[in-house]
C-alpha cells in the first residue's frame, strides 16, 4: 500500500467540512430588502450573478478543501510511492555495500545458494527499492579491499550491472581493513547528510570474532570513536554500520577438503637441485573418509604426476601429508601447484583446493663474500666459506661499495646473499645499501670472529639498534669453554638444518666451539634462535628484516676461536644450506600475503605491454611506462603470472589462509564481543530484512505537502475573496 | 448661515407636522431673508416711486407723496398681470422612496406647498395636479385664499402609489391646462426619456413655461447599497430582484447619470428649467428659482 494515514480519529475533523457549506447557506440567506423605485435602472446582472454564482461555490469548495487537507494533514498520512521520491526528504545518504569476499562465502550446502549469492541477489532486490537521494559505492571485502564501485552513484542499472559482474569470493579475509576502506571511503568522498556501511556476510567466525580480528577492530574502533567525535564537532556525519547475514545456517560438520599452504625445502634452488615439496591434505567434517578424485601436481601449469593417496585413514588426524620431490633442469622461475579435484558432495568449498608455490631455479647462487681482513689471506676469516660455497673470490670490507651490493648497471649480477665474515665495521653507504637489500628480499649471513667481538660496540649501535637494526641480537661477551662446547642438534627446527638434526650418524656432535660470542635476544625483538648450543647459548638466530633474511652465526666459520666446524665433511653443505635458505627470501617474495601488492622491478626495457594473468579473471594487459610497476589488487587467492611484452616473466602465489575453511559462524556472545569494540551506531542487523530499500527507509511523511497545498488553498481564497470584494466595490 | 439653512432643511421641516405651517414657515423665512439673497431688488411688498418725468401718465403720480413733498412722484404699480402656476405633483409609486431623508413625495410636497403659499402670496394663481398614472387630484389655478388651504388638502390626503406612466398623463395634462402660464414639475421623472421628452414638448407647445423640479433620493444618485440586497419595487407589486449591489454599482450608476443627462440636456432644448432637488437639500432652492423665473417673466 503506497498511502495510509498514522493516525484515523482524527479524521472526524472532517465534519468540519460541513462548515463552510453553512456558511454559504446563511450567506444566501442573509441580504436587505429595500423597497426600490429607480428599477429600471438596475442592469442585467444574471451573467454577473451566475459567475458570483459560481465564485461562491468555488471558494466555497475551496474552504472545504483547506480543511480537509488540514484533517489529513493532522492525521499523519504517509506514502511508500516511487512516485513520491522527488518530494522526499531533500537529505542524502550515500551507502558503502560491502561484500564479503573471503573464499568461505562461496560454500555451497545441499544445492542451496552460496552466501555469496544470496548477498548478492539480496543487495539487488533491495537496490529497487531505493530512495531518492541514496547513493552507493561497492567494496569488496578482503585482503585487500577492493573498491568495485568507486565513485558514489544512483545510476541503479549501472549498479546492478555492477553486481553482475563481482568476481566471485576467493579472497582472505580481512574485514578490519576492510570497514577501515569503507570508513574512509565515506569520510574522504561522502557530503551527504547521511552515511551507512553495509555488510553482507556470513559471519564466520575466522574473519570477524577471531583474536587477530578483534584486536583488529578495537583499534578500528577507537579510531572510529575518535573520528566520530571529530564529525560531530565539525557537524559531519557519522557512518552507521549495518551487518547483514546472509547464506543458511549450516550443520556443524560439512564435508571439506582442503590443501595446507605448499612448503618447499629451499626457495632457491640450483639447476639440477632435487628440491622436496610438502603439503598436507586435510579433512574436515568427513564421519568417513572418502579419497578425493584426485589430487595432481603441475609444474608450470603442466601436470606432472598423480599423488597417490591412502585408501584408508584414521579421520582422528585429520590431514594426510603429502610430498613430493622434484628436479628443475632450466632456470627461471618455476610454478609449483599441488591441485585437488573432488566431489561437491564432500567439498564443500573450492577456493582451497589448489595450493602453489613459486621456485626460483638458479645455475649458481650470486654470493658477495666480504672479508674482515684488509688483504685476502688463507688466514682470512672467508677461506672456508669462499671453498664451501665456490665464490670465486671475497671481498676485502674496506673495498665494499655500495654499488657492489646493489648494482646499478642493469647487466650486472645482484647477489641473492651477502656473507660478513667477522667483518669489524661498515661505512655508512654501506649500512644503508644493506638495507636496502634486504628491503629488497635480500638475504644476509653475519659471521661473528675476533674482529666482530672487538667492534661489538660498532654493532649494537649501528646495527642493532635497540633492536631496529638488522642485527638479529645485541652481540655480548665472548664465551669460552675449555673442553670446547658442541651444537645442539636437537634444537636444529629451521628447515635450513633438517638435514643436520635428522642425520643418523650425528656428524654435528663432532663440532666443538672454543670460544663463542654470547648474543643476547631483547624481549620485543623479531628474532628467533634456530639453533642452540649445548648449554643453550644462541648458535644461529634469524630474523627477518623487511622482506629479507637475516642470521647470525655466532661462531666462526673457520678454525679459529678453535672451531672444528669447518673439519666435519658436512660443513659445505651447512653452509650451502644456509645461503640458500637465505636466498629464499625471495621465493617469500613471490608469496604474497596480507595483501602486499604485486611489485615488478625494473627489467630494464622501457616502455613495454605487460600481461597479467590473476586467478579471478582473464588476461589484462597492461602499457606499463614506469618501472618498478605495482599492481595492488591481489585479493584473490591463487596464482599471479606477469609477462612483459619481451619475454621476461614473474609469478606470485597468493596463499590461501587455510582458517576461512573452518566454516563456523560466530555465536550470539562471538557476535555481541565484535559489536561491543566498534562504538558506532548500529543499525538493526536482522538476517533476512535489511532496512535498505524497505518500506520504513522509504516512508515519506506528507503532511508538509498537504500544509504547502493548504498555503497555496489559502492564497488562492485571499486572492478570489479579494477579487470578489473589488467586484462589489467594497 | 447654519440657523436659514436648518430651517429649511427637510428633515426639520417634518418636525413642524401640518403642510401649511411647513408652508408659512419656509416662505416667511425665506423672505426675510430676501435682502441679503441673490434675488436683492426684486421687491415683492412695496412700489417703487421715482421722479417724475415729462411724458408720464398724470395717473401715475402719487399725489400723497405730492401731499407730503410737494414733489411729483411716479408710483410704480405692483404686477399687473397674475400668472397661471400649474403644480404637477408626482406621487407615483417611486416617489415613496426614502433613503436616510424624507420620501420624495414628501419633499415634493414640501416644495409644492412652499411654493403655492409663495405664489399666493404673489398674488399669482395657483392650481395643483397630482397624479400617478391618472390624475388623483386636479385644482384649478386661483389666487383666492382659500385656495392655499384646498392645495394643502390635497397634497396632505395623497399618498403616493401605482404605477408611473408620466409621459401619458402630461401629454394629457397639456391638452387640459387651458390656461397659459408656468407648469412647475415634481417629479421623480422615473419614465423613458424619449417619452417624457415628447410630452413636455407637448407642454411647451401649448406656450407654458415649465419648471422641472427632479426629486432624486441620494441614495438614488449614489447607490451605495454594499450588502445582498433585494430590491422591491415600489410601483408593481410583487416584482423582486435580488441583486449583488457591488456587483452591479457601476452599471446602475452609468444607467442612471445617463438617464439624468439625457433628461437635462432634453429639457434644456425645450427650453424647459431644469433643476435637480436632491431629498437632502433644503426645499428653499426651490423658491428662489420661482422668484427668478417670475422676475424673468415681469421684465
Amino acid at each position: 500500500m503506497n498511502f495510509r494515514l498514522e493516525n484515523l480519529a482524527i479524521l472526524f475533523g472532517l465534519f468540519a467540512l460541513a462548515v463552510p457549506i453553512l456558511l454559504h447557506l446563511l450567506q444566501r440567506h442573509r441580504f436587505d430588502v429595500m423597497d426600490w423605485g429607480a428599477m429600471q435602472f438596475l442592469p442585467d446582472s444574471s451573467v454577473a450573478q451566475r459567475r458570483r454564482w459560481l465564485d461562491e461555490i468555488l471558494l466555497m469548495f475551496m474552504r472545504m478543501a483547506m480543511i480537509a487537507l488540514i484533517v489529513i494533514a493532522l492525521a499523519t498520512p504517509v506514502s511508500t510511492s516511487p512516485w513520491l521520491a522527488p518530494l522526499r526528504d531533500r537529505s542524502t545518504r550515500d551507502i558503502v555495500l560491502i561484500f564479503d569476499g573471503s573464499y568461505s562465502m562461496g560454500v555451497r550446502h545441499a544445492g542451496q545458494p552460496t552466501p555469496w549469492e544470496e548477498g548478492v541477489r539480496t543487495a539487488k532486490a533491495h537496490l529497487e527499492q531505493a530512495t531518492y537521494g541514496d547513493r552507493f559505492a561497492i567494496v569488496i571485502g578482503r585482503q585487500p579491499p577492493l573498491v568495485w564501485q568507486e565513485d558514489f552513484s544512483s545510476d541503479m542499472s549501472d549498479l546492478r550491472a555492477k553486481l553482475d559482474a563481482l568476481p566471485a569470493p576467493r579472497g582472505n579475509p580481512d574485514m578490519p581493513g576492510t570497514l577501515s576502506e569503507a570508513w574512509k571511503h565515506l569520510q574522504s568522498r561522502s557530503k551527504a547528510t547521511a552515511q551507512e556501511i553495509i555488510v553482507f556476510t556470513d559471519q564466520q567466525l575466522h574473519g570477524w570474532a577471531d583474536l587477530e580480528t578483534l584486536s583488529a577492530l578495537e583499534n578500528l574502533g577507537n579510531q572510529w570513536q575518535s573520528d566520530g567525535q571529530r564529525a560531530n564537532t565539525n557537524g559531519d556525519a557519522v557512518p552507521s554500520l549495518r551487518v547483514v547475514k546472509v547464506g543458511a545456517d549450516l550443520p556443524k560438520s560439512i564435508p571439506n577438503f582442503s590443501l595446507a599452504p605448499l612448503t618447499a625445502s629451499r626457495g632457491v634452488v640450483k639447476a639440477g637441485q632435487k628440491i622436496t615439496l610438502q603439503s598436507a591434505l586435510h579433512l574436515d567434517g568427513f564421519s568417513k573418509y572418502v579419497p578425493p578424485r584426485k589430487l595432481r601436481v603441475a609444474i608450470d601449469g603442466q601436470p606432472v604426476k598423480d599423488l597417490a593417496l591412502p585408501d584408508k585413514i584414521d579421520l582422528k588426524q585429520g590431514q594426510i601429508p603429502l610430498s613430493y620431490q622434484h628436479r628443475f633442469e632450466m632456470e627461471g622461475q618455476h610454478v609449483v601447484s599441488f591441485l585437488l579435484e573432488a566431489d561437491q558432495a564432500d567439498d564443500a568449498l573450492t577456493t582451497d583446493n589448489a595450493q602453489h608455490i613459486v621456485i626460483e631455479v638458479v645455475k649458481d647462487l650470486p654470493i658477495l663474500l666480504v672479508d674482515g681482513d684488509k688483504k685476502l689471506s688463507p688466514e682470512s676469516s672467508s677461506f672456508f666459506l669462499q671453498r664451501a660455497m665456490s665464490v670465486k673470490r671475497a671481498t676485502p670490507y674496506l673495498l665494499l661499495k655500495p654499488t657492489a651490493i646493489l648494482p646499478e648497471a642493469a647487466d650486472t649480477e645482484r647477489p641473492a646473499v651477502i656473507v660478513l665474515a667477522d667483518v669489524p665495521r661498515l661505512d655508512a653507504g654501506a649500512i644503508d645499501a644493506l638495507d636496502r637489500f634486504l628491503a629488497e628480499g635480500g638475504g644476509l649471513l653475519i659471521v661473528v670472529g675476533e674482529r666482530v667481538s672487538r667492534e661489538k660496540t660498532f654493532y649494537n649501535d649501528q646495527l642493532y639498534r635497540q633492536g631496529q637494526g638488522w642485527l638479529p641480537a645485541r652481540l655480548a661477551e665472548v664465551a669460552s669453554s675449555q673442553d670446547g662446547m658442541q651444537p645442539e642438534p636437537r634444537t636444529f627446527q629451521h628447515p635450513a638444518l633438517e638435514l643436520f638434526r635428522t642425520a643418523a650418524d650425528g656428524v654435528m656432535n663432532q663440532v666443538r666451539f672454543a670460544k663463542w660470542l654470547k648474543a643476547q635476544i631483547g624481549a620485543k625483538d623479531r628474532a628467533m634462535p634456530v639453533a642452540l648450543l649445548a648449554n643453550g647459548d644462541p648458535f644461529l638466530i634469524e630474523i627477518p628484516y623487511k622482506k629479507g633474511r637475516v642470521m647470525l652465526c655466532t661462531t666462526p666459520l673457520d678454525r679459529r676461536w678453535g672451531s672444528t666446524l669447518p673439519n666435519v665433511a658436512e660443513f659445505p653443505v651447512l653452509v650451502n644450506e644456509l645461503v640458500y635458505y637465505l636466498a629464499g627470501a625471495k621465493q617469500t617474495a613471490s608469496t604474497l600475503r596480507d595483501g602486499a601488492p604485486i611489485r615488478l622491478p625494473d627489467p630494464g626495457v622501457g616502455i613495454s605491454r605487460l600481461t597479467l594473468h590473476s586467478p579471478e579473471a582473464a588476461a589484462k594487459i597492461f602499457d606499463v611506462k614506469n618501472w618498478p610497476w605495482t599492481y595492488p589488487n591481489t585479493g584473490a587467492v591463487g596464482l599471479y603470472q606477469a609477462r612483459e611484452a619481451k619475454g621476461r616473466a614473474w609469478s606470485f602465489v597468493v596463499p590461501p589462509d587455510l582458517r576461512e575453511s573452518n566454516l563456523t559462524r560466530c555465536t550470539d556472545l562471538d557476535w555481541r564481543k565484535v559489536r561491543d569494540r566498534l562504538p558506532v551506531v548500529w543499525n538493526d542487523d536482522g538476517p533476512a530484512a535489511p532496512s535498505i530499500g524497505s518500506s520504513d527507509s522509504r516512508r515519506e511523511e506528507l503532511w508538509w505537502l498537504l500544509l504547502l497545498g493548504v498555503l497555496g488553498l489559502l492564497c488562492s481564497e485571499v486572492w478570489m475573496t479579494r477579487r470578489m470584494a473589488l467586484a462589489r466595490g467594497l | 448661515m447654519p440657523a436659514a439653512k436648518s430651517l429649511f432643511d427637510p428633515t426639520t421641516l417634518a418636525k413642524y407636522g401640518r403642510l401649511s405651517l411647513i408652508a408659512r414657515n419656509v416662505v416667511t423665512g425665506f423672505l426675510s431673508g430676501v435682502h441679503k439673497s441673490p434675488y436683492k431688488g426684486f421687491s415683492v411688498e412695496f412700489a417703487e416711486h421715482r421722479q417724475y418725468y415729462p411724458g408720464d401718465e398724470i395717473r401715475h403720480i402719487d399725489w400723497r407723496a405730492y401731499g407730503k413733498t410737494d414733489r411729483y412722484y411716479i408710483k410704480e404699480h405692483e404686477e399687473e398681470t397674475t400668472l397661471h402656476a400649474h403644480l404637477l405633483v408626482d406621487a407615483s409609486g417611486s416617489m415613496a422612496y426614502r433613503g436616510a431623508s424624507i420620501s420624495k413625495f414628501k419633499y415634493a410636497q414640501y416644495l409644492a406647498a412652499s411654493l403655492a403659499y409663495l405664489m399666493l402670496h404673489q398674488r399669482d394663481s395657483v392650481g395643483l395636479v397630482v397624479h400617478d398614472h391618472v390624475v388623483r387630484t386636479m385644482l384649478p389655478p386661483r389666487s383666492t385664499s382659500k385656495q392655499l388651504l384646498q392645495i394643502l388638502h390635497a397634497l396632505e390626503k395623497t399618498t403616493p402609489g401605482g404605477e408611473t406612466q408620466l409621459a401619458p398623463i402630461w401629454d394629457r395634462l397639456a391638452g387640459q391646462l387651458r390656461a397659459r402660464g408656468m407648469v412647475v414639475i415634481f417629479s421623480d421623472c422615473f419614465d423613458q426619456v424619449s417619452h417624457l421628452v415628447h410630452a413636455l414638448r407637448h407642454l411647451r407647445h401649448r406656450r407654458h413655461e415649465i419648471l422641472l423640479f427632479h426629486i432624486l433620493a441620494p441614495e438614488e444618485m449614489n447607490f451605495p447599497f454594499k450588502r445582498h440586497t433585494q430590491f422591491r419595487n415600489l410601483e408593481i407589486a410583487n416584482q423582486l430582484r435580488m441583486v449583488d449591489p457591488g456587483a452591479i454599482r457601476s452599471g446602475y450608476l452609468q444607467n442612471f447619470e445617463s438617464f439624468r443627462q439625457s433628461l437635462r440636456v432634453q429639457a434644456s432644448n425645450l427650453q424647459i428649467d431644469y433643476h435637480l432637488m436632491r431629498t437632502d437639500e433644503p426645499v428653499d432652492r426651490a423658491l428662489g428659482v420661482y422668484l427668478m423665473k417670475r422676475l424673468a417673466r415681469r421684465f
